[in-house]
């Protein structure tokens, strides 16, 4: 036998307030009590079920919209938060140290001190003509190089280099601007060696890694000598011509 | 007429109608992909319920618009984080019901005090001034329309803790163990809240019940 009010919890609970649970529902009837708080119960959800329902504006939607958008542009750039800053920094600071680290060990092409190409032009023999050895580096596809600068008169039986001041050289379809061009002197030893240009000159290439000499066809017009490099299969970075 | 994506062709929406019908959990597997008519219709459905949800708990249809709107930008940002677990609305109204609480105690730290009720009793209920209308009888229109505002400042009166559940409830008309999922209560405490939020109402809407 249930109690009055374990029955109006029942009451309470009950899903719709007209439907009552069959122990309930007996005990309403022949109590009055309960009955007049069950009527209550009743009404009472009635009432508030009955409230005005507010719908939503006409341009609902279209704030929504602006609003949404204006949400996610500011999620797209979330990810650019101090953590990410710290690793962009991170990585750009190895990327650097990698580039010194390649440039100190020679492994990319590093600038003189000044940040300009040294191509020394080396004056040659007058009366040597191009030699065979030097012909088979003439110029190729890849083009050739002719000191059209400033270029100094070069005794026959002398091998100087010569500074060019902002001499430029034009190559088949690339142009190759030489700023400035260190001379150096006439010492027959560079690096213990012997340099001559008996038979054309010799272009002496110095590199960290070693030196490189390489043979350039040379031809004199007239009191201009002209040197023919053939750029198309190195880059010198330090060329130096000691005779 | 919405225009078929080809997410919802790739669960099987062959039609801007399946859009139409298509239950809540696959509008919210479209939503996650970006699909923005799933989301319209999302909005389409739950905009009324939840803005009236909101208003019934706040008593300010702006401020519920703007929260509604709130709630429907959570659904879209957080769409990957749905769990299909229990069902879309319980989830929506979930959302809806942490904003509407949490706008309910910036309000109460803003010390917001109600013309109806501006003192409150040592537990923290308001007492409310509601002097009897002594005036003649009025014309039906205006009956209804006091009554409803009689309501309404009822409910603004409750504790927040028993105006969501009653509100839920009553109002809503959703079943126990959907309040106690949205609320995150169980259900002997979703029915105490809402018996102790009735008695309450009982007697500030004597003149109506």
């Amino acid at each position: 036998m249930m109690t009055c009010k374990q029955i109006k919890k029942l009451i309470d609970e009950a899903d719709r307030p007209d439907v009552l649970a069959f122990e309930a529902a007996g005990h309403v009837a022949s109590c009055a009590s309960c009955r007049e708080f069950a009527d209550q119960r009743a009404s009472l959800r009635e009432l508030l079920a009955s409230g005005t329902r507010v719908s939503v504006p006409i341009n609902f939607d279209a704030t929504l919209q602006a609003r949404l958008a204006a949400a996610t542009g500011r999620n797209s750039f979330s990810w650019f938060s101090p953590a990410v800053y710290l690793r962009l920094a991170g990585a750009t600071a190895a990327i650097v140290v990698a580039i010194f680290v390649a440039q100190y060990n020679g492994f990319i092409f590093a600038p003189d001190e000044a940040g300009t190409r040294e191509v020394v032009a080396v004056g040659t023999n007058s009366a040597a003509p191009t030699n065979p050895q030097a012909a088979a580096v003439a110029p190729t596809a890849h083009g050739e190089v002719m000191n059209t600068g400033d270029t100094a008169r070069v005794p026959s039986h002398q091998m100087t280099a010569q500074r060019h001041s902002s001499a430029t050289a034009s190559v088949r379809g690339a142009r190759v601007e030489e700023r400035r061009v260190r001379s150096v002197e006439s010492s027959a030893a560079v690096a213990g060696r012997d340099l001559r240009a008996a038979d054309g000159a010799v272009v002496l290439v110095r590199g960290r890694n070693g030196d490189l000499e390489v043979p350039v066809p040379t031809v004199s017009v007239g009191a201009q000598p002209l040197v023919y490099v053939n750029m198309g299969g190195q880059a010198p970075r330090n060329v130096r011509a000691s005779f | 007429m919405a225009t078929t994506t080809h997410q919802a062709q790739a669960i099987g929406l062959g039609s801007s109608h399946s859009i139409e019908t298509a239950s809540d959990h696959e509008l919210l597997a479209l939503i996650r992909d970006g699909d923005e008519v799933a989301f319209q219709e999302i909005v389409r459905r739950y905009r009324n319920p939840i803005t009236n949800f909101v208003y019934r708990m706040i008593d300010d249809y702006e401020r519920s618009v703007e929260l509604a709107q709130e709630t429907f930008i959570r659904i879209f940002t957080s769409a990957s984080r749905y769990q299909a677990n229990y069902s879309f609305s319980t989830y929506i109204y979930r959302i809806a019901s942490n904003l509407a609480i949490s706008e309910l105690r910036r309000r109460k730290r803003r010390k917001v005090v109600s013309l109806f009720s501006p003192f409150t009793t040592d537990d923290g209920e308001a007492i409310e001034i509601d002097p009897p209308d002594v005036n003649p009888l009025q014309d039906e229109t205006m009956i209804k329309d006091e009554r409803r505002r009689a309501v309404a400042r009822a409910i603004a009166s409750l504790p927040e803790k028993y105006r969501a559940a009653i509100v839920l409830r009553d109002v809503e008309g959703l079943s126990y163990d959907r309040i106690a999922e949205v609320l995150d209560l169980s259900e002997g405490t979703v029915k105490s809240r809402i018996n102790r939020a009735r008695n309450l109402l009982k007697e500030k809407l004597s003149a109506y019940v």
